[in-house]
């Protein structure tokens, strides 16, 4: 049995807490900002080593399949014919379905022609769709710059931009890749 | 016009009634449309959210959104169900809450082609106890959707609304006995005018306005008390079995007696539509501005409170059955018992 200072002590108590609580609550609704990021409108920077979506310099391949036999779950597929040291390309396909981004495919490459993007929207209404040439992957989707000549969505249209500013710059992205992983390492 | 009126008043009478039923049920329906946007808000606001800003400018869509969802949903009653009881639950929550409205006053005293209308629907003598009758059929509402759902649920929603109300119905009318020893009456014009020429009750009387407010958030079934539908352990308590436009009407009337309860604080405790520094005769020097000053300063009151509501259901969590009980008969009642003992002591006559 508490006595009659334990009760009205617990009151108070209960009270005093109460009101800490509540302050805490009130701090955070008028002084602290949201966090939210009101994606896609607006993304979070990728760390510098993310791995997204590889793309390739196609003119430095030479058809090796080093990263296609260092792929852990058979994802890339190369096909091109050889007309001396001229290549053909007809294929050089990632399928993002079965890919794990481990970046098992980058090291092996004697001419370091194959990168890891940061672009990680890859969200798409079909398999098909999963499945990206890199011969004509760009850094942009392809229904993404398909829809460039329509009127773009805002989505698109941020992608638009980003790619005047040298998205759509192969060697510009490469570079920038490269620089980011230098500073990272 | 004024010698029609004055030949004629009740006609004055009916048709200032009609036009106050309208504005003032108006003023709770938008204000209860509008309080789950305010919730969603305040509660993102609080957790460094930015909340619903899809629909319209800030999300001020959202409430039309939502009440168009639940008009075209499908309205399903399972086949278990007590169907007479099961579509009357709802339309009991809801009435008693809009009908607690009608002698709630929302402004001093306005004068019309020389007649004068109280701003209040019906300016009851008896008001506090028309108040807590019909407020209290509030319960009936929930205990009969637990009920006629018959699945296990509702039912232990429905049951835990019964005891929740029963105990805290209680001090609920104990805190408000001191509010009539210091105005004793019951009219709430009158309680009101008390406040506007001394100080407010809850200054006066702060035990009662701490268990009074406790108590409405308890018959309101708000966070830190709904037990009856606590979603983590009832699924959604009473009305579990109910979507569409009945589930809506559980939705209107939970904020409705918010609303109402909102207003019977400022009422009762918060001075009503007194405005710091002002008397019952500044007030009428005014004339009708008087009327406009009051209205707004008793809206605020009520929105600030509605605020509070808010504040409180994303600050405390849920209490345990038996800490809800504890607090209810060990802690309000004495409370509320002692708050009756400091009112008297207060206005005892020299």
């Amino acid at each position: 049995m508490g006595s009659i200072r334990d009760y009205f002590g617990n009151i108070t108590s209960a009270l005093g807490t109460t009101a800490k609580g509540m302050s805490v609550t009130l701090r955070h609704f008028t002084s602290e900002p949201p966090i939210t990021v009101m994606y896609p409108h607006e993304t979070k920077p990728v760390p510098p080593t993310y791995r997204g979506m590889h793309i390739l310099e196609q003119e430095k391949c030479i058809d090796c399949h080093l990263c296609a036999k260092a792929c852990p779950v058979d994802c890339i597929e190369i096909e091109a014919e050889h007309h001396g040291r001229k290549l053909e390309w007809e294929k050089f396909s990632i399928d993002y379905k079965k890919c794990i981004f481990c970046e098992f495919c980058i090291p092996p490459c004697p001419v370091d022609c194959i990168h890891m993007t940061s672009e990680y929207e890859m969200a798409t209404d079909s398999n098909d769709d999963m499945v990206e040439d890199l011969l004509t992957w760009t850094g942009l989707r392809p229904e993404d710059q398909a829809a460039l000549d329509g009127k773009p969505t805002a989505v698109q249209a941020k992608k638009q931009q980003e790619s005047k500013k040298g998205g759509a710059d192969k060697a510009a992205q490469i570079a920038a890749i490269k620089a980011r992983l230098k500073k990272g390492s | 016009m004024n010698e029609f009126f004055a030949e004629y008043p009740l006609v004055f009478t009916m048709a200032t009634t009609l036009a106050k039923i309208v504005l003032f049920t108006h003023i709770g329906l938008i204000l209860a449309a509008y309080m789950p946007w305010v919730e969603r808000k305040v509660s993102a606001w609080m957790q460094d959210r930015v909340g619903p800003n899809r629909v319209g400018y800030a999300g001020l869509g959202q409430p039309i959104a939502d009440a168009l969802k639940f008009i075209f949903k499908e309205d399903p009653v399972p086949g278990h169900v007590d169907k007479v009881l099961f579509t009357l639950a709802p339309a009991l929550t809801v009435i008693p809450a809009i009908l607690v409205l009608a002698v709630v006053p929302f402004a001093p005293a306005v004068s019309l082609f020389g007649q004068t209308a109280q701003m209040a629907i019906a300016d009851l003598s008896v008001g506090i106890l028309f108040v807590f009758a019909f407020s209290s059929l509030a319960v009936y509402g929930i205990t009969l959707a637990g009920w006629a759902s018959n699945s296990k649920y509702p039912l232990i929603g429905g049951v835990r609304s019964a005891a929740q109300m029963v105990s805290y119905e209680l001090c609920l009318g104990l805190s408000v006995v001191g509010v009539f020893m210091a105005a004793q009456t019951l009219r709430l014009t009158d309680i009101v005018e008390l406040q506007v020429d001394g100080y407010w009750n809850m200054f006066t009387q702060p035990i009662g306005f701490l268990v009074f407010v406790i108590a409405a958030f308890a018959e309101t079934n708000r966070l830190p008390f709904d037990l009856p539908e606590a979603e983590t352990e009832l699924v959604a308590g009473y009305h579990t079995e109910y979507g569409s436009m009945k589930f809506a009407m559980f939705f209107a009337g939970e904020y409705m007696a918010m609303f109402v309860f909102s207003c019977l604080v400022a009422v009762l405790f918060m001075g009503g539509w007194d405005v710091p520094f002002m008397s019952n005769e500044s007030f009428a020097a005014l004339g009708n501005w008087g009327a406009a000053l009051g209205f707004v300063a008793f809206l605020t009151k009520v929105l600030l409170f509605l605020f509070f509501y808010v504040w409180v259901r994303f600050t405390i969590p849920r209490f345990k059955f038996d800490q809800l009980m504890h607090l209810g008969w060990k802690v309000l009642i004495p409370l509320s018992l002692l708050n009756i003992l400091w009112a008297g002591l207060w206005n005892m006559p020299s």
